[in-house]
């Protein structure tokens, strides 16, 4: 059932600045038995609170607004900045409310003089300090510091004498640092220890002397680190992209999900003039104006805040163009697409409908996919439509969509318990994997980590890990599926595990005894090798695990979900991404178009995509950029760009949400939609697709959720006041919850199993530890993941693509590691089917011994899911240091050149 | 003026042979039978004796020491203890020689203390500045792990335990602090804790954690040894037992002098320590460490006990006399003071970090010759009256070392104003004849960075 959840209402009053985010702090007290409630009163009125509630929580819940910097909810309290102090009655003096706990029949004023005054005294000491710089400040505008000045400061300062000032550094290549603007809240410190989890920033110096700043002064180097820009109170922390481009009050705010992977956050686009300025978790309203919500909980990753301008790289194409004689040639968009519908029709009529396919980039719009499908079912008269050119073999696409069809989990209830089978989540939908943790660290869930790979940015979380051997996990799961049907035995499972039989019962027991549990699957790690095993394995153990669990597999592809559920794949009769190429080859398809080039993009190399696109009788290329596949169309049909086009997409856990153009379409180009609309028209159907994207949504929510008579409009509750509230539930007995069409027996698993035959587990009762000798000293398995940040057709596209693409680097375990003598930064050869590469290396828990792990994409010409057989490398220890990017930096930098 | 040896004295009878009493001669003496003693004692018992006796912390607070054992929280363990040793308010000087003098004693103390709050872990935290304290502790420390009074079973008693880790500081006055010095202790930063909850219940590594001073825990022994009512012999009101006064500035024999509660500041300024230097007049007096607002000469006649002290409106705290005669400019003695805490502000929170530095750039402008009009009142506001919760500083911090920073401001501002005003007035130092200082040359405000370094 579609249907809109409404959150808390956020008053917007005189005292209040925002509303609270819905359901995190000060949460509702509904629900919490009655004994752990009592009345207090705040601000002279009766007001109820839990036990172990803070002043804060109590206040945010009650939309009484208590002034802070360094107080935020997703963040330990550090109650540094003293700005929350308040008046309690029976205390003599000024306490601060984000760390006192309330207690019953406690009395607290947190405007009263005394209170006011205490606060206007931090503001003064604030300011001793900070430049008057406002007018050269990149925060000016939406500074919380230039705020309280006005709310809860004085109008002058008493401070004559000269104020401290530092040199600048230069640390980060996307965070700006201006430490004479810092009021030393931490809040970016804790950030980089608590979320971020690379323990990277520090304060430095002693006194009022001391600053923030990077151990090693090197970048801070996780990927949210873009969110210290926004939780910065004050122009420490500025973005360096964004730096001195524009005010903030001159962009237009458009409330939108990001377009880049399956987590499908909630961001604004910041834009004037056609052009994206910045991309930021959602903006919220505050008084009379939308701004930056300082205390936001909705943390968005750097590809997604920096990364999301490539629709305006320099290859961008507005225009159509139509081939003629061997030259591609501009054309008016109605001319190109009655041209490619002239094109499709011949084909159909030469070879039949069976001969076209229709591929379409997993970040389509649920309106595109629908259309998509559509126009090769109905109109064209093809089963051969599909999204999933990113799987890399027809199995793992298959065993991905088998998934996706029956998963039935997310986070949103907050499971008590979420079992992690494989994956680099944090590196294949960022903010998934930043929500996973949060159950960990913030509400004390147990997290247990299964399978080849672990993420390391979860690891730390993780109450327990129990790694395998690749190959071996759909086995492993089996196994366990067994133990919890109380078919088979601890003892057959730790021995597999290479554990003892108490850990494997801990593991066992923390599984039965929880109420609600959650079975987070990574579907791509190693290209989806052995997905086509783990699916139906991890399906097995859903079923065993019952009521009250969840199954949520992952992948990073965007629109994954959507895609899936509106039926846009080729089922058994036609023919997928993956069998383009042979089915070019052999002459089954005639006839292609592909909505997005990253659509095909992923099928192979460019030279073996141009061969086999030029063996078409039609190639028809809807697509934003000028590129190696445009260059082949028949026709090019110019599509609007990712900050250009409306319409709704699913994030990995079913929430729907609004994809929301920014600004109008470059040139001549139309939305995808529309451009599949007018192809279906030019294919002779005057009634196919819609007028407007309204329309579209229609079509689409009657799928999905038939039930439903949500508006567009209403999935942008308020005009986008609350990003966080406009979602739409997984539809329960929707489409999504069809029984899937495949028989996991029929996967072909032959060939899949890369080395499981060579792979020795360890023996029963033998925990691995860094005793042991390496499993595999002198060789090891190559293992890889995909990356958000990866080179890809739009990602290399981005302005700064350069500098969010992640460091190479291999990741080797512990002690895999001392075997073969290799540290932490420290170089080696690689050896990769006689081929030789340098990598640098990082020594850590995330792969299993005996094996290695990189991110895919970021070698360049070297990657290895080029390999299509089983990868087996050698490290050769080389005698050189990663150069610390940081350690350049020192020279340019030095302590504090204070006073 | 009263014969020096008309007193007991415990702790210190052999100060003056300085030299280190090992464990032989310790021994000797019949050292280490009140921990034997102890062994056979519920743990009860020896907090009850401590509790009746009255010891008060000696580390500036004064908290009752046996009330503060008894905090702890019921059946949670593992306990810790920890002993500040890092002794580094200005003037203070009585931990040093404890340690370096009678270590046994210390470790004989803690085993005590230990037994009585059913901890099996001690550290002992010593000033980074303090070398030949931690190498004379450790070494100690080592005799007594040989000897089996440390370690598993201790004097062959089966089952109990104790340990002792001594640790050394890296030279930071806010680790004194005690929730300061357990962070340090964990290998953070020495941040102080916020508070609640209080160490006694959550303290290091999160575990119930007693954290009391060197001169606290060295005098248990004796309090077991003797008896609670052999304590209160020496009583002033609520403060009992002898206690070492460590006595500085311009006295004729400054030193670290065992006197009971009784003895008023004016004897042992005057009988002690012989009185001022030769030809100069008492001007003030700081009783009880930097931090505690300043006494002129017309309030030294009052008992050396917590209640006497505060009674003329200053603290005993550490019990640390710094005497000034009248070669000192007030306002001189003030910036030095707000250089040390503004120099020894963690930086944690805002009102010290900014409050301290604020302060001393005001006052170091004053003495300068640089003073304006609306100094001494934003100086007054932001110290207050030099009383705790007054004032932009006080009572707003994380711990109290803004408070330290801000009460001595607005006692020597209160006793000396007319001195400030005529330093503001007369643009100089009448104390010393300056033509042009350095920050004159630079239009009156301050212009140097804090550590001498000229900024370019």
């Amino acid at each position: 059932m579609a249907q809109v959840t409404k959150g808390p209402a956020c008053g917007i009053g005189a005292t209040i600045g925002y509303g609270a985010p819905a359901g995190k702090v000060g949460r509702a007290l509904e629900g919490v038995p009655e004994d752990q409630l009592f009345t207090m009163t705040l601000n002279g009125r009766e007001v109820k609170a839990r036990k172990g509630e803070t002043i804060m929580e109590v206040c945010h819940r009650e939309d009484t607004y208590v002034p802070h910097y360094c107080w935020h909810p997703s963040l330990s309290i550090a109650g540094n900045c003293r700005l929350c102090l308040v008046e309690v009655e029976k205390v003599p003096k000024p306490i601060i409310a984000c760390q006192t706990q309330v207690s019953p029949g406690m009395v607290v004023k947190s405007a009263s003089e005394q209170a006011k005054t205490a606060q206007e005294w931090m503001m003064e000491f604030l300011l001793v300090n900070h430049p008057l710089d406002c007018p050269i400040c990149d925060r000016g505008g939406e500074c919380q510091l230039q705020r309280y000045s006005m709310e809860y400061g004085t109008s002058h300062s008493r401070m004559a004498d000269k104020k401290r000032k530092y040199v600048k550094p230069q640390a980060d290549p996307l965070i700006d640092i201006e430490r004479n603007r810092c009021i030393m809240c931490t809040r970016c410190v804790r950030f980089c220890d608590e979320v971020g989890g690379d323990h990277v920033m520090g304060v430095f110096a002693r006194g009022n002397d001391n600053y923030i700043g990077t151990f090693g002064q090197g970048p801070v180097s996780n990927i949210f680190s873009g969110n210290v820009i926004d939780l910065c109170p004050v122009g420490c922390l500025t973005s360096k992209p964004f730096r001195f481009k524009a005010r903030v009050w001159e962009l237009t705010q458009t409330q939108t999900t990001c377009t880049q992977c399956s987590s499908g956050c909630k961001v604004t686009s910041w834009t004037r003039n056609g052009r994206l300025y910045r991309t930021t978790p959602p903006s919220r309203q505050r008084h009379d104006h939308f701004t930056i919500n300082e205390d936001t909980e909705e943390f968005i990753c750097n590809q997604g805040r920096f990364g999301a301008d490539f629709s305006a790289h320099d290859s961008r194409r507005g225009e159509s163009l139509v081939r003629r004689a061997d030259r591609l040639e501009p054309a008016p968009f109605g001319d190109a697409v009655a041209r490619a519908g002239k094109a499709l029709r011949e084909v159909v009529e030469r070879h039949g409908g069976e001969s076209v396919a229709i591929l379409l980039s997993p970040r389509a719009t649920n309106e595109e996919g629908l259309l998509a499908r559509k126009l090769a079912r109905d109109v064209v008269g093809t089963w051969s439509v599909d999204w999933r050119a990113n799987q890399q073999s027809v199995e793992a696409a298959n065993a991905v969509s088998a998934a996706l069809r029956v998963a039935d989990g997310d986070l949103e209830s907050e499971p008590d318990v979420v079992v992690i089978v494989n994956g680099d989540i944090a590196h294949q939908s960022p903010v998934l994997a930043l929500r996973i943790q949060e159950l960990g660290r913030r509400h004390l869930k147990k997290i247990v980590m299964l399978g080849h790979y672990h993420d390391p940015y979860l690891a730390g979380h993780a109450a327990m890990s129990f790694h395998n051997a690749p190959g071996r996990t759909a086995e492993i799961l089996a196994q366990l599926a067994g133990v919890l049907a109380g078919e088979a035995s601890v003892a057959d499972l730790a021995s597999s595990l290479g554990r003892t039989e108490e850990d494997v019962r801990e593991l066992v027991d923390t599984i039965k005894s929880a109420q609600s549990g959650l079975l987070v699957q990574s579907l791509q790690d190693f290209d989806g090798r052995y997905a086509p095993a783990e699916v139906p394995a991890a399906g097995a153990l859903r079923a065993a695990l019952g009521e009250g669990w969840g199954w949520l597999p992952v992948t990073g592809e965007r629109n994954a979900v959507g895609l899936n559920a509106l039926g846009c794949e080729p089922g058994e009769h036609g023919i997928g991404a993956r069998g383009l190429l042979d089915a070019i080859g052999d002459g089954r398809i005639k006839a292609v178009v592909a909505i997005g080039a990253d659509a095909i993009d992923p099928l192979g190399n460019e030279e073996l995509l141009a061969g086999a696109l030029s063996n078409l009788d039609a190639f028809v290329l809807a697509d934003s950029f000028d590129s190696p596949y445009s260059r082949l169309a028949t026709v090019f049909l110019g599509m609007a760009g990712n900050l250009e086009t409306d319409g709704t997409a699913f994030d990995i856990e079913g929430n729907i949400a609004l994809v929301k153009a920014g600004v109008d379409p470059v040139g001549d180009s139309r939305q995808g939609w529309r451009i599949l609309t007018e192809l279906g028209r030019a294919l002779g159907r005057a009634d196919f697709g819609a007028d407007s994207i309204e329309d579209v949504w229609t079509q689409v929510r009657a799928e999905l959720a038939a039930d439903s008579d949500a508006t567009l409009a209403a999935l942008e509750l308020e005009g986008g006041t609350n990003a966080a509230q406009f979602v739409v539930q997984r539809p329960a007995g929707g489409a999504r919850n069809r029984a899937p069409e495949h028989n996991p027996g029929n996967y072909r698993t032959d060939g899949l199993h890369l080395r499981s035959a060579a792979f020795e587990a360890p023996k029963a009762g033998t925990a691995p530890s860094s005793s042991d000798p390496a499993s595999a000293a002198d060789g090891f398995l190559l293992t890889w993941g995909p990356h958000v940040s990866g080179r890809g057709y739009l990602q290399n596209r981005a302005s700064i693509a350069e500098m969010l693409l992640p460091k190479p680097f291999l990741e080797v375990h512990p002690a895999d590691a001392a075997a073969i003598g290799v540290k932490t930064n420290q170089f080696a050869v690689l050896h990769v089917n006689g081929l030789r590469t340098k990598v640098g290396i990082k020594v850590g828990r995330g792969p299993a011994r005996g094996t290695v792990y990189m991110s895919a994409g970021v070698y360049g010409p070297f990657d290895p899911s080029s390999n299509a057989g089983p990868v087996e490398v050698r490290i050769e220890p080389l005698d050189e240091l990663v150069p610390d990017q940081g350690e350049a930096l020192i020279a340019a930098e030095s302590a504090p050149e204070s006073h | 003026m009263p014969e020096v040896a008309e007193w007991e004295r415990v702790l210190l009878p052999d100060i003056e042979k300085n030299e280190t009493e090992w464990l032989a001669a310790y021994l000797k003496k019949g050292g280490y039978d009140v921990a034997r003693k102890a062994l056979d004692m519920e743990p009860e018992s020896i907090v009850a004796q401590v509790k009746e006796s009255g010891l008060r912390g000696r580390g500036g607070a004064g908290f009752p020491t046996g009330m503060k054992w008894s905090f702890l929280p019921k059946g949670a363990f593992p306990r810790y203890l920890a002993i500040n040793a890092d002794e580094s308010e200005p003037g203070t000087c009585k931990d040093r020689p404890l340690m370096e003098q009678r270590p046994h004693t210390l470790i004989e103390g803690i085993i005590c203390s230990c037994l009585a709050i059913e901890s099996e872990t001690a550290f002992i935290y010593i000033r980074g500045e303090y070398y030949k304290s931690a190498k004379v502790m450790e070494k100690a420390v080592a005799e007594a792990y040989a000897e089996g009074f440390l370690g598993a079973n201790i004097f062959g008693r089966e089952g109990k335990r104790v340990d002792i880790v001594v640790h050394r500081g890296a030279g930071a006055y806010i680790c004194g602090e005690e929730t300061a010095l357990l962070t340090s202790l964990e290998g953070y930063r020495g941040y102080p804790k916020l508070k609640p909850p209080f160490p006694a219940i959550s303290g290091l590594y999160g575990k119930p954690t007693i954290i009391n001073n060197v001169e606290t825990i060295i005098n248990v022994p004796y309090i077991l040894k003797n008896g609670a009512e052999w304590f209160k012999k020496w009583v002033h009101e609520r403060t009992t037992g002898l206690r070492l006064y460590s006595v500085s500035g311009h006295v004729r024999k400054p030193g670290v002098y065992e006197l009971p509660p009784t003895v008023t500041l004016k004897e042992l300024i005057h009988d002690y320590c012989g009185g001022i230097r030769n030809g100069h007049d008492l001007k003030f007096v700081i009783p009880g460490g930097s931090s505690v607002p300043w006494l002129k000469p017309d309030q030294i006649d009052i008992p050396m006990s917590h209640e006497g002290v505060a009674a003329a409106g200053s603290m005993l705290g550490s019990s640390a006399v710094m005497v000034c005669d009248h070669t000192v400019c007030p306002v001189w003695a003030l910036g030095n003071l707000s250089h040390f805490y503004k120099h020894e502000s963690c930086g944690q929170c805002t009102p010290c970090r900014e409050g301290s530095s604020w302060l001393y750039k005001i006052v170091r402008r004053i003495e300068a010759g640089g003073g304006q009009p609306g100094d001494l009142d934003t100086l007054y506001s932001l110290a207050g009256e030099g009383t705790p919760g007054s004032g932009m500083i006080s009572g707003k911090s994380i711990c109290a070392l803004g408070d330290a920073a801000a009460w001595p401001v607005g006692s020597a501002i209160k006793q000396f104003r007319e001195e400030f005003e005529e330093h503001i007035e007369t643009g100089k130092c009448p104390y010393r004849e300056r033509k042009t200082s350095y920050w004159m040359a630079n239009g009156g405000f301050v212009n140097e960075s804090f550590d001498g370094m000229p900024v370019p």
